[in-house]
C-alpha cells in the first residue's frame, strides 16, 4: 500500500513533514508559511546542555511544536501520543497507515540506515513521514532527503526507540480531521503574535533577543576562559548548528523573512514586506558571522579575527532582531476576530 | 574520523545536498539544493576533529590501565553511560563499573557481544584493545 503523497524537499526537517502531510490533505502551503504558523522561530543559549561536550545553541522551537502549533492555528484535529511498547507503536503506526493517513514520527539520525555517515550522531529531534508500508518495508518521506526512502520494520523500530537527550520514545503524531473552510489570515497572525512573544516578552535571559546577547557576552570570554583549541570547537559548534542542520541558513531566519513577505501578501499588510525585507539584511548578517567565525575554526583555532568583533557582530545582529520584532508587534492586528 | 569502509558505506547517501534559502536585493526570496554554503568543510571536520583527539587521550589511558576499552567505543559512537544504559536496559552503574580496566577484563562473553552489538564491532576488535601492549 503506498499513499499519494507528494514528498517534496525543504530544509527544516519537522517543517518539512507538516508540509508534506498538510499538502496531503489538498492544503496549499509552502515551507515557510508552515514554519511561521508554527512559530519555529527561536533562539535560545543553553550552556548547561552539552552535545558532544559542547554547549548547546538552538535557533528554532522545541522539538514537535511546530506540527502542534500549525495544526491549532490553521483548526486541524490532530493526535500526538508516545508508547510505551515498541509493539504497539508499531502497530498502531500500521493501522492509522491502513486509515490512509499518513503519519509522522520523532526519530534518533543515529541508527537510520540512509543518512549520510558525517552527520550519523545522537540527534533524536528528526521528523519523518511514513506513507506506504511493502512486504515489510515502510516507505518514508524524509524531507531533508531529495528521495522518498524505503526503511525494514525492525530499523524503523530502532530509530523510534533511539536513547539519549529529547529520546522520541516511539512518538507519532497524525491529522484526524480538516475543517472545511480554513482561515489563512487568521493563523498568520496568531503565528507572528507568538513568535514576538518569544523572542522579546520571555521574562528569562537565556531565550530569544535577550539569548543573543548574553551568547556575544559568552563569547567574548571564550579565548581567555578556554583557549584558543577549545573556543574555536565551541564556536564550530555554535555555526554548525545554525547553518548545518536543516537551518536554511542562518538559524532559519531566511525561511522566516521568506515567510514574512508571503504573510504581506495574504494579510495585503506592505508594513510586512518592509519588515520582511530586514529580516532577509538581518539574516545575511548572521550569515557573515558564520563566514567569519569559521575562519576561526581552522587548523588549531588561532584567532584570524578576534572574538571581541565577532561578539559585537551578534550584538548588532541583536539589535536589528530586537528592532523587527517591536515593529512587528506594532503592525500585526491585534485582534484576529475580524479576519 | 568519518567511518568510511565500504560495508559500512550501503545504502548511504554519500553527496548530500540539503536546501538553502536565500534573498537578493529586491527581497525576493528562493531556495536551492546545494552541497556547500561557503565554509561547511572546516565547519564539519570539528566534532569530528575533536572526536579524535579524545580517543588518543582514551587510548593512552588504556595503556595505562586507567579505563577501559567501553570507553573508547563509548567515545567513538557518541554515546555517553546513561545512553549505553538505556540501549543495554542495564543500570548506569554497572556501565560504570564495567568502564574499569579490571572489570574489563573478567567480563563474560555474552556481556561483552551486548556490547559490541551495541558499538557495531567485533569482540576481537573490543579486546585488542588491551591486548596490544
Amino acid at each position: 500500500m503506498l499513499l499519494d503523497l507528494e514528498h517534496r524537499i525543504s530544509s527544516h526537517c519537522e517543517s518539512g513533514a507538516t508540509m508534506n502531510m498538510l499538502r496531503y490533505f489538498k492544503l496549499d502551503v509552502d515551507e515557510p508559511l508552515v514554519f511561521g504558523i508554527g512559530s519555529g522561530l527561536y533562539f535560545g543559549h543553553l550552556p548547561f546542555i552539552k552535545m558532544n561536550y559542547m554547549p548547546v545553541t538552538t535557533y528554532r522551537a522545541l522539538p514537535g511544536v511546530v506540527f502542534t502549533r500549525a495544526c491549532k492555528q490553521l483548526g486541524l484535529g490532530y493526535e500526538k501520543r508516545n508508547f510505551k511498547n515498541p509493539k504497539d507503536a508499531m502497530d498502531k503506526l500500521d493501522r492509522v497507515l491502513d486509515k490512509g493517513i499518513p503519519v509522522g514520527l520523532q526519530v534518533g539520525v543515529y541508527h537510520l540506515p540512509y543518512f549520510p555517515a558525517e552527520y550519523r550522531m545522537h540527534y533524536n529531534m528528526h521528523n519523518i513521514v511514513v506513507y506506504g508500508k511493502e512486504n515489510g518495508e515502510y516507505t518514508v518521506s524524509d524531507s531533508v532527503i531529495e528521495e522518498p526512502c524505503k526503511i525494514s520494520y525492525d530499523d524503523l523500530m530502532k530509530v523510534r526507540y533511539a536513547k539519549g537527550i529529547f529520546a522520541p520514545k516511539g512518538k507519532m503524531y497524525y491529522i484526524t480531521s480538516v475543517p472545511e473552510q480554513i482561515n489563512y489570515k487568521k493563523a498568520i497572525v496568531g503565528g507572528i503574535k507568538k513568535t514576538v512573544y518569544e523572542m522579546i516578552e520571555i521574562p528569562f535571559p537565556l531565550i530569544g533577543v535577550k539569548g543573543i546577547r548574553y551568547l556575544s557576552k559568552k563569547l567574548r570570554k571564550y579565548p581567555e576562559k578556554l583557549g584558543n583549541l577549545k573556543a574555536s570547537r565551541y564556536l564550530g559548534q555554535l555555526i554548525l548548528l545554525q547553518e548545518e542542520i536543516g537551518t536554511g541558513g542562518a538559524g532559519y531566519r531566511y525561511v522566516y523573512g521568506a515567510f514574512l513577505k508571503k504573510a504581506s501578501e495574504i494579510l495585503n499588510l506592505p508594513e510586512l514586506s518592509e519588515i520582511s525585507k530586514e529580516m532577509g539584511i538581518t539574516a545575511n548578517k548572521w550569515r557573515e558571522f558564520s563566514y567569519t567565525a569559521s575562519r576561526n575554526c581552522k587548523g588549531r583555532g588561532e584567532q584570524e579575527y578576534s572574538y571581541d568583533f565577532l561578539a559585537d557582530m551578534l550584538l548588532d545582529i541583536a539589535d536589528r532582531e530586537e528592532k523587527i520584532y517591536k515593529k512587528l508587534k506594532v503592525v500585526i492586528p491585534k485582534s484576529t476576530k475580524k479576519l | 574520523m568519518v567511518e568510511d569502509s565500504e560495508k559500512y558505506q550501503i545504502g548511504r547517501i554519500k553527496q548530500w545536498r540539503i536546501t538553502h534559502y536565500s534573498v537578493d536585493e529586491n527581497n525576493n526570496y528562493s531556495s536551492e539544493l546545494k552541497d556547500d554554503w561557503g565554509a561547511k568543510p572546516i565547519i564539519n571536520k570539528v566534532p569530528w576533529d575533536a572526536l579524535e583527539e579524545r580517543l588518543k587521550m582514551i587510548a593512552e589511558k588504556i595503556k595505562n590501565k586507567k579505563t577501559s576499552p567501553i570507553t573508547y567505543f563509548m567515545e567513538k559512537s557518541f554515546m555517553d553511560i546513561p545512553m549505553v544504559a538505556a540501549y543495554l536496559k542495564i543500570p548506569k552503574w554497572k556501565v560504570k563499573r564495567h568502564t574499569k580496566y579490571n572489570v574489563f577484563l573478567k567480563l563474560k562473553p555474552d556481556i561483552l557481544k551486548k556490547y559490541a552489538d551495541l558499538f557495531e564491532v567485533s569482540i576481537d576488535e573490543f579486546t585488542n584493545l588491551t591486548k596490544d601492549k
